[in-house]
Parts: structure tokens; sequence; C-alpha cells
């Protein structure tokens, strides 16, 4: 652990909040309590936060509990998003995936307008893709029926989607908790992309 | 919640869980798997060998639970033990309660006794009785009424804290009143009495009698009684 550390005290300090504030968003999972480290000090016991994350964190907070109350920031924060439920113009209008997109999403997967987390997800990483022009459609179809195929893979870990094409010939691949890999020469990666990044991307989108 | 059957047992019997409208046990009874109703009522002794998922609790008799537990009401006039997590939106104790690991919920009145393995996570807590802590005692209002025997919490914190001690008017013999220990406290708006404790860190402290206290930090003002003392005092800037 050689993270900066920053006591509470310095933390109320420099956020400008107050214990009842800090105590209550620890109460509503706000701040994980894995950030809370208990360190005995010279004048006794002293909690401790990792200075970048629980900054930007309550910034975070600071920005958005005007908007929303503080359970809906509870589910924006906490990686558990299992009921939210999304209308196709609904996505389109809050600019998450283009209609086009949506509508080969929808040729290529046949589901109904109504959309869950995980249908966002793979619409979107899909949006994502083909917008940068980075693939095409036949890779974008190819890359849709590996998302739905391992459905339930990619819920729980840290997946990681890779498309890779040689001699003309692409694969995608979609690589669950692994440190890296590698491929022979003249294997050119045209994409890489981390799903848990794209979970939150949408999340920020979201709200 | 969904309409089941009702469970009654009347003498004693051994039940698989399930989904039921309304348990009510008034001998001895023993569901096996994870269970589920709409109210669960204990007149005599009970076990619930999983988990336990209600809307409404009372408990006369004796209960246990010996997974997690999750209830919207809950009113406690015996005894009730909850061997891992439970999540008890309101909350009235008049007899004792045992959680083995975390305790959490809207509202919190404790006239009994309850004893806590993990933190304990409440919008306000009330107790005129006593309780064990092992963990975090987190809640926005706190008010302990100290009217007898040792209190415990291993930290304590929230937006206002309120400890007082509170005669024993129906008991006239021994003078006795509680005594709340806790190795740190921290508050907005902290009153003490009666209180060890390591240190105190709020904007406003105010110390009443009969407290010892390690060290206090505080920000705004800091009051304190003739009768307690505190080694030492800092006050820093916000």
């Amino acid at each position: 652990m050689s993270e900066d550390l920053i006591s509470k005290k310095d933390l109320l300090d420099l956020a400008g909040i107050s214990y009842g504030q800090l105590y209550r968003w620890k109460r509503k999972d706000l701040i994980p309590e894995d950030w809370f480290i208990r360190k005995s000090t010279f004048t006794g016991q002293e909690t401790f936060f990792p200075k970048v994350k629980i900054l930007e964190r309550i910034n975070k907070i600071q920005m958005m509990k005007e908007n929303l109350s503080l359970d809906e920031l509870a589910d924006m924060f906490s990686p558990n998003i299992a009921d939210l439920q999304l209308e196709k113009d609904e996505l389109i209008k809050r600019n998450i995936v283009s209609k086009t997109v949506i509508d080969y999403y929808l040729e290529i997967e046949k589901g109904g307008p109504e959309f869950n987390f995980s249908r966002i997800l793979e619409v979107y990483v899909l949006e994502k893709l083909l917008q940068s022009g980075e693939i095409n459609l036949d890779e974008g179809k190819m890359l849709i029926q590996v998302l739905l195929d391992n459905k339930s893979l990619i819920k729980q870990k840290s997946a990681e989607l890779v498309i890779t094409r040689k001699l003309g010939v692409s694969s995608c691949f979609l690589i669950i908790n692994t440190e890296s890999f590698h491929f022979e020469r003249g294997t050119k990666i045209v994409a890489q992309l981390s799903l848990m990044a794209c979970m939150e991307e949408i999340k920020s989108k979201l709200l | 919640m969904t309409r089941g059957q009702n469970l009654t047992i009347n003498g004693s019997g051994n039940y698989p869980g399930g989904q039921y409208d309304k348990i009510s046990i008034r001998g001895d009874g023993t569901i096996n798997t994870d269970v589920e109703c709409s109210a669960f009522h204990i007149f005599g002794t009970s076990e619930a060998l999983e988990n336990l998922k209600t809307g409404s609790v009372k408990v006369f008799g004796e209960a246990e639970v010996k997974g997690n537990m999750e209830s919207e009401e809950m009113l406690i006039m015996g005894t009730m033990a909850v061997g891992g997590r439970a999540a008890l939106k309101k909350m009235k104790i008049l007899g004792t309660l045992d959680v083995g690991e975390n305790l959490t919920g809207d509202e919190a009145n404790i006239k009994g006794t309850i004893s806590v393995g993990g933190d304990v996570e409440y919008e306000t807590f009330e107790s005129s009785g006593g309780f064990e802590i092992k963990g975090l005692l987190n809640a926005d209002k706190i008010n302990i009424s100290l009217r007898f025997g040792q209190s415990f919490a291993e930290e304590i914190g929230g937006g206002m804290i309120t400890v007082k001690k509170k005669s024993n008017s129906f008991l006239p013999f021994g003078k006795e009143t509680g005594m709340l220990t806790a190795k740190v406290i921290e508050g907005d708006i902290v009153y003490l009495e009666n209180t060890k404790a390591d240190i105190v860190r709020g904007k406003k402290v105010k110390i009443g009698t009969g407290c010892q206290i390690g060290t206090v930090e505080y920000t705004n003002e800091l009051t304190q009684d003739q009768s307690s003392t505190i080694k030492t005092k800092t006050k820093t800037n916000l």
C-alpha cells in the first residue's frame, strides 16, 4: 500500500463537510467500507482514506446531490444496477447510442425495445466501436454474438473485449480476469475495450 | 408480498421454508430452509436454520435465525438472536437482541439490550437500555440514556450525539447509573455524560458530569463540567 492517505480530520477540512455528512454517506454506501483505514497514531486512533479516490468521490457526491437523492446516488456507485430499465427512445435521446446502431443491434439480437443494463452495455460497446471506425458492421455482428453468448460472465467479472485481424480475417475475444495476452506476429489488435470502464461510462451518462 | 399459506405451529414441529403469508409459532418450531413471509409471530420458541425475510416480526418468546435476517418492522419482548447480518428497518427492543454481524436500518428504539458483533447503522438510534457493539455505531441522531449497566461501542459516529445519564425512577435503592465506554466518538454536536472515551472529536463538544476523556479535538466550542476530566484539549481549524 503505497497510496497517499488522508486523515479524516484533514479530509473534512479540505472538502468542507461535516462528520454527520461523512457518516451519512458511509451509511448509504456512497463510500466503500474498505476505504476506511483505521490506524493508531500517537494521538490515538484515527481513520485514514485513500486520498485521490475519496476526494474524487466526495466531489462527485457534492456535484450530484443537488439533483439526486442519496439513494439514487448509492445506486450509481454500487455495481448493482440490475433493476435499471430504459426504453429504446430514451437511450437515443440521452445520447448513449445513435439510432442507426440501435436498429442494427436490434436486427441482430431481435429483442424488444425495453433495455436492461446488460443490453445497454452491449449496444453501447457496439456504438463505441462502430462510431470510432475501428470495426465494420460484420465485425460488429460478431462482437454482439460474443457478448450475448457470454452474458453471465460479463456481469460479475472484469472482462475485456479484444478484436484482432490477421490477413483480413477478424476475430473477437472476450477475456476474463487476465493480466496480459499476446498474439503471433502479423496479428493486429484492432480494438481493445474494458467492459468495466464501459459500465462506468454508461452510468455517468445515465445520470 | 406474495400471499401464500399461513403456517401455524401449536405444539412442536419441524417445517421446510418457502413462502408463507403469516407464520405464528406458539410452541416450539423449527424452519429448515430459507423462509419468506409477511408476518412472523413467535410466542414460544423458534429456530430458522437459514435466512428469514419478513414484513413484521413480533417475538414474545425466543427466536433464533442462524443466517441473515431482513424485516420492515420488529418488536421484541423476548429474546432474538441472528447469526449473520440483520437489516431491520424499524425496530423496538424491549427484550434482548443478539446479532452476529452487521445490523442496519432506519429507526432503532432500544429499551432492553442489544449486542452486535459488527457495525450498527441507523438513521436514528435511541437507547435507554444497554448495548454492546463490537464495531462502529453510526447514526445521524444518536440518543443514549444511561439507566443501568455498562454500554460499549468501539466507535460512535454521527451528526448529533447525546449521551445522558438517567436515574432509575422505579428502583429507588442504589444510586447506580449506567456508564458508556467507547474508543472514539465523532460527531458535529456531541454532548456526553458518564462516558469514558479515548478520543472525542466534534464541532461543538459539551462534556457533562462524570466523564473521563483522553483527548478532545473540537473546532468551534468546548464546554466542560468540573467533575469530568479531559487529559488533552486541542482546537483545530476547519
